[in-house]
């Protein structure tokens, strides 16, 4: 089991991005709305306000998408469909991606069905 | 799942007769009863036109993907009708809808099903694939066509 992680910075790709996880029949995803960390330090912090000019033109919020993965292999058809809808991660721009390992988990019962 | 394993040559039409939302629903509804698939086909027609008042599943580009889950319909049942003439589909974009896939499911295969509605709106969000299978003259060209796609 992993969390796959990933930092969108280019939040129109969210559904693209979503669409995809629900492809590879991963529905448990979080979304989580974040701020770059220059931009809370240029505006929150004086002594870092000169950060405001160096992060003009760059994305100053971001989505950041949690969702737990069965398989590693999951993550590799991940960014091959990634691929296929040119969709870079590579492009700081973009975003990035990371997975950590999973050890312990305590997951509700499925919903019956029936 | 793929694409090709839940589309048979018998649920494709390569000339859909309706011309508004109902008829063609009603028409890829008689379709997918080719599958013996499906239980209660007036059933299946009441839950796709019920799908289609929350929103279109016009999706533009000449395309719709009507989709329900609903009792009655055993496994995934997939069915693909063209339209030489297009349709009034009320499609997001106000264009004709040339291109129908029709989606049906038992409702205990939710994942599957929505796995599937992305699979078929990431492959014909290329223009070129939806031109290639419109221009298809045979069911069996277009189920090639699509195993070749799977295979990219």
């Amino acid at each position: 089991m992993l969390l796959l992680v990933i930092v969108l910075n280019q939040e129109e790709l969210l559904d693209d991005i979503l669409a995809e996880l629900v492809e590879l029949e991963i529905t448990n995803a979080t979304v989580i709305e974040g701020v770059a960390m220059e931009r809370v330090l240029a505006k929150d912090v004086p002594i870092f306000a000169g950060l405001l000019k160096s992060t003009r033109g760059s994305r100053a919020y971001n989505k950041n998408i949690f969702a737990l993965i069965p398989q590693k292999e999951i993550v590799q058809r991940f960014l091959d469909i990634l691929q296929d809808l040119d969709i870079d991660l590579t492009d700081p721009s973009i975003g990035s991606l990371f997975t950590v390992p999973v050890d312990f988990m305590l997951s509700p019962r499925k919903a019956s069905t029936s | 799942m793929n694409l090709s394993e839940i589309l048979s040559e018998q649920c494709i039409s390569l000339n859909i007769q309706g011309r508004t939302k109902p008829e063609v629903i009603q028409e890829m509804a008689a379709l997918a009863t080719q599958s013996d698939k499906i239980g209660d086909e007036e059933a299946l027609v009441e839950a796709l036109m019920a799908r289609e008042k929350i929103q279109t599943t016009g999706i533009g580009h000449g395309m719709a993907i009507p989709h329900a889950t609903a009792e009655g319909v055993r496994g995934l049942v997939l069915c693909l009708g063209i339209s030489r003439k297009g349709i009034d589909f009320e499609s997001l974009d106000g264009k004709p809808v040339n291109l129908i896939f029709m989606l049906a499911g038992e409702p205990r295969l939710q994942t599957s099903f929505l796995s599937i509605l992305s699979k078929i709106s990431r492959f014909f969000r290329k223009s070129s694939f939806r031109e290639e299978v419109h221009k298809a003259r045979s069911a069996q060209e277009i189920i090639e066509m699509i195993e070749a796609r799977e295979e990219e």
